[in-house]
């Protein structure tokens, strides 16, 4: 992306985290650089198992430990633009916990298991005011009603001390995020926050964080597998598969020129209005298991674009035995010799801020559909 | 419910105790001013209020003959069973009668006053022993439990060891190098060697929350480990660990009573159940009467312990409510 550094908060550098378990780790996040900037909105988006829980638990040391380990990158974090940075993946643990929920904050995606049971959510507002901003006692409690009612919450005194059982799972999402907000983080990270919740009241959730960033001026870090989310909220996206970033673009431009195989894929898989009854198109197969990858791109088993019969006509192909049947794709797609290190393709930017990670892709003049 | 009720009766016998079976008249006219000694009595014998008011004193009350005083004047209103539990008499081995309801001992001690007294014995041991290895047991599980890895692996080893041997062996092992034991020091006894299913399962449960989205939530929010372990964790986890206290206090009140038995747990004069039973039992041909009083106190107190762990689980597990299911 263009060299803006001027409001940047979190500048993730090629953050590896690797699943050390029996033989040699897993790279289940391998090279994801990203960045968020103050008063903006970067989606990561992928299917189930592509890695953007554990990026965004990485980026706050937050995998678990054993078996998860990050093993190579930086996480530059400013508490304002400009200010000096800290890297989260070098930090001493106290400097690490007064950043987590303080200055970076997170929600996740099942409210109901991340409040505890045991305590009223006024409570649990308050000990996390408690926590970070020193406030004592009454006015924290105060602080944490207050919050609730910003939230939209009716009646905030009485649902302060109410225990999260009682509350619907519309109303735990907005007090994890009053949780969240009520420490003023310049860096929120949702992960997945509306997967939990039915359409219309994940559509409110959507909208009030989208009200709060706007009061606020934070960054947000949205986690989702959800391409209308995303394409809702997000000034910026990255499309991760495999444990990398597979494109990354301006929200605008990456559903308007969607260039990744695998981000067409996902946009054609969604239903449209006009559609009709048909089945929607689907991507054949699944993210395989991390720790046997495919040589060369990642994608490649499930591409149709290596293996359209056209391109096969013309050029070096090869017969890859797949898990279920013998599939010819392009020999440029899995032969990993003369190319990157590591036998994957690199991210390239092929147009103005909009990159791509397929040497397909990046080897054709882009845009050509 | 049961349970409870009997729990409840328990301790207002134990607490009330000089009230109930005492020496001291609940209330009296002496030399023309009023007395309570046997409230004050029952209020300095409260717990904890012994330290402050500091240890027995008397209570400026010369002894004299409540039966005698009872005789002489009628302003005086004596406990309900008139005697000491260590008062001695020569009406020995009478079968329960008017004056002693449930009969006297070898030593013509009142049965009544003892079996008053030695509620007070086995509650103090049962919730101190079960105070002690609860302490024990949920701070080494949480820790164990939590921090894993080579902590788990040397508390799960102490666990294991401990669990070699019969615990009322290892009590019985430890009780001969004590020399005077007292109450405290039986329940510190027991306490000590009976944490170990508390930590193994307070350890249990903390495994199953560590890797909960409560655990994480907490670690995002910026808490510190103990903070996680104590203020989030812990109080998931308690409610499994309760129920097992509660049982445990049932068997700390049967260890006590053994060990008392054999003569290596509270000392013999004390009025402990399990000093009544031995009593009771080289008495047994001549004074039958003897052995019921402790013997129905114990299995009352024990069954009583077992069903409120009994209600407590079912209150803890959603799944045994039929109105759920």
């Amino acid at each position: 992306m263009a060299g803006e550094t001027d409001n940047l908060l979190l500048d993730v550098r090629d953050l590896r985290t690797h699943f050390l378990t029996g033989a040699g780790g897993i790279p289940v996040v391998d090279g994801v650089s990203l960045s968020v900037r103050q008063g903006r909105t970067l989606a990561i988006v992928g299917e189930t198992g592509c890695g953007k829980t554990v990026t965004a638990l990485s980026i706050l040391r937050l995998v678990p430990d054993p078996p998860g380990k990050i093993v190579g990158g930086q996480v530059l974090f400013s508490e304002q633009a400009g200010s000096p940075c800290v890297d989260l993946a070098t930090a001493p643990d106290s400097v690490l916990r007064r950043i987590r929920g303080g200055r970076i904050a997170m929600i996740f995606q099942d409210p109901a298991a991340c409040l505890n049971p045991v305590f009223t959510v006024g409570e649990q507002i308050a000990e996390a005011v408690r926590l970070h901003r020193g406030l004592r006692g009454r006015r924290a409690e105060t602080l944490a009603v207050q919050m609730l009612e910003r939230l939209g919450i009716a009646d905030p005194g009485a649902r302060a001390r109410d225990y999260p059982h009682r509350l619907s799972g519309g109303m735990r999402q907005r007090v994890l995020i009053a949780m969240a907000l009520a420490c003023e983080p310049c860096v929120l990270i949702a992960d997945e926050p509306t997967s939990a919740l039915d359409t219309t009241i994940a559509a409110e959730i959507m909208a009030l964080l989208g009200r709060m960033q706007a009061e606020k001026g934070m960054g947000i870090l949205l986690i989702t597998h959800d391409l209308g989310v995303a394409a809702q909220m997000a000034d910026d996206v990255c499309v991760m598969y495999a444990g990398r970033i597979v494109e990354k673009a301006p929200a605008k431009e990456l559903f308007a020129r969607p260039m990744h195989p695998y981000t067409r894929g996902l946009l054609r898989s969604l239903p449209r209005p006009g559609h009709g009854g048909g089945r929607l198109a689907a991507i054949p197969g699944a993210i395989g298991d991390p720790a046997h990858q495919p040589p060369g791109c990642p994608f490649h088993p499930r591409c149709e674009r290596t293996r359209e019969p056209a391109a096969l006509e013309t050029r070096e192909r090869v017969v890859m035995q797949d898990a279920e049947q013998p599939v010819t794709v392009l020999r440029r797609c899995i032969e990993p010799t003369s190319r990157e290190p590591g036998g994957r393709p690199e991210l390239r930017e092929v147009r103005t801020d909009h990159s791509v990670a397929c040497w397909e892709v990046a080897g054709d003049s882009a845009g050509a559909v | 419910m049961a349970g409870a009720g009997v729990l409840l009766f328990l301790l207002v016998v134990a607490f009330l105790r000089p009230v109930l079976a005492s020496r001291l008249p609940v209330v009296c006219r002496y030399q023309g001013r009023w007395h309570f000694p046997g409230l004050v009595e029952t209020i300095r014998t409260l717990p904890l209020v012994s330290y402050v008011v500091g240890p027995s004193r008397p209570l400026g009350l010369p002894s004299f003959d409540v039966r005698a005083a009872v005789a002489e004047s009628s302003s005086v209103i004596p406990a309900l069973i008139p005697y000491d539990p260590l008062e001695y008499s020569s009406d020995v081995l009478r079968p329960a009668s008017r004056s002693h309801w449930l009969g006297t001992d070898e030593l013509g001690r009142d049965v009544a006053a003892r079996l008053v007294h030695g509620t007070a014995v086995s509650l103090r041991v049962g919730f101190g022993a079960m105070g002690i290895a609860a302490i024990i047991g949920v701070l080494l599980g949480a820790c164990a439990g939590y921090v894993g890895g080579w902590v788990d692996a040397v508390i799960s080893r102490v666990i294991e060891v401990f669990l070699c041997f019969p615990t009322f062996f290892l009590v019985l092992a430890l009780a001969v190098w004590i020399e005077e034991p007292g109450v405290g020091q039986v329940a510190i006894l027991i306490g000590l060697t009976g944490w170990t299913p508390i930590a193994r399962l307070t350890r249990g449960e903390m495994i199953r929350l560590r890797d909960s989205g409560l655990a994480l939530a907490s670690r995002a929010m910026g808490a510190t480990r103990r903070r996680i372990i104590f203020r989030h964790l812990l109080p998931n986890a308690m409610a499994p660990v309760i129920v097992t206290i509660t049982f445990g206090i049932a068997h700390a009140v049967l260890v006590e009573a053994g060990l008392s038995w054999l003569g290596f747990g509270v000392p013999a004069p004390n009025p402990s159940w399990g000093v009544m039973l031995r009593s009771a039992y080289d008495h047994m041909l001549t004074a039958p009467h003897l052995v019921y009083p402790p013997c129905v106190a114990l299995f009352v107190t024990v069954l009583a312990y077992n069903w409120i762990g009994d209600a407590l689980r079912d209150a803890a597990d959603p799944r045994a409510n039929p109105a759920w299911a």
